[in-house]
């Protein structure tokens, strides 16, 4: 996926045919972080009250996310084919939005497989792990591909 | 004329703001992001651009000083605030934390 170009606040990005349904299958996994997982939340300061509204603030946030995701994905106009794939209209704020689910589900893939510590990360390929690591890689290639998008409108 | 001298009662600040009792409203609660081996360096840098509103520059020092150190204070805010910032960093997939700053 790749930025073609900018106008205003919308971006258009080129998705090669062969990458949509990458892009549907790895965003259909959202959410994979655990709900309570440190990543999420359980700090080891604050009240158990304070926590307990973060934990229902986030989750009330990931089931819009998973809303607004379908809604995305479902819009025609936003996603239009041409010859060799699709051209996909995102605002910065689906673009800023786009990215948490995405690291969602890189980091909730990471968990997954057992949070390896280092990179490039030493993990046992098996039927159990092959769909955690397919993910964590798909869901950085798309995030990373939007961030250079965000840079190169110096916004980043 | 003689001079007259007028006796100065200054408040004692220093001891009304001891004495004071903290309130959620008062900035005293620290944000901290903590490192972890996943999240792109690149993409911690945006995100503290994105939730603090910090020039590109500032947030990566922060990002570096988590990548190197373990963690960094990002802010210290009033509770309401603090809790406003780690939400929007744990929306992002960071693992951040807030500490009361004694």
């Amino acid at each position: 996926m790749k930025l073609l170009k900018k106008h205003g606040d919308a971006f258009t990005f080129h998705l090669p045919a062969r990458e949509k349904p990458l892009l549907l299958t790895v965003l259909d996994r959202y959410p994979v972080v655990p709900a309570t997982h440190p990543f999420l939340g359980n700090s080891a300061a604050g009240t158990a009250v304070d926590q307990r509204l973060l934990d229902e603030a986030l989750a009330e946030q990931r089931q819009e996310n998973k809303r607004r995701l379908k809604t995305l994905l479902k819009d025609e106009r936003r996603m239009k084919q041409t010859v060799t794939g699709f051209h996909w209209v995102l605002t910065a704020a689906d673009i800023e939005w786009l990215l948490q689910v995405l690291n969602d589900i890189r980091i909730g893939s990471w968990i997954h497989l057992g949070s390896p510590d280092q990179d490039p990360w030493n993990v046992e390929l098996s039927e159990a792990t092959v769909p955690h690591a397919w993910s964590m890689e798909l869901a950085g290639f798309f995030e990373v591909a939007l961030l250079e998008a965000l840079k190169s409108d110096g916004a980043g | 004329m003689p001079k007259t001298v007028t006796p100065e009662v200054a408040p004692d600040i220093a001891r009304e703001e001891r004495e004071k009792p903290r309130s959620g409203l008062e900035p005293g609660y620290l944000v901290i992001c903590w490192d972890d081996p996943v999240n792109f360096m690149d993409y911690v840098t945006h995100v503290f651009q994105a939730v603090f509103g910090w020039p590109r520059r500032k947030a990566e020092v922060h990002m570096l000083q988590v990548h190197e150190q373990g963690k960094s204070v990002l802010t210290r805010e009033s509770l309401e605030k603090a809790e406003h910032y780690v939400h929007q960093l744990q929306k992002y997939s960071l693992h951040a934390t807030m500490e009361r700053d004694e």
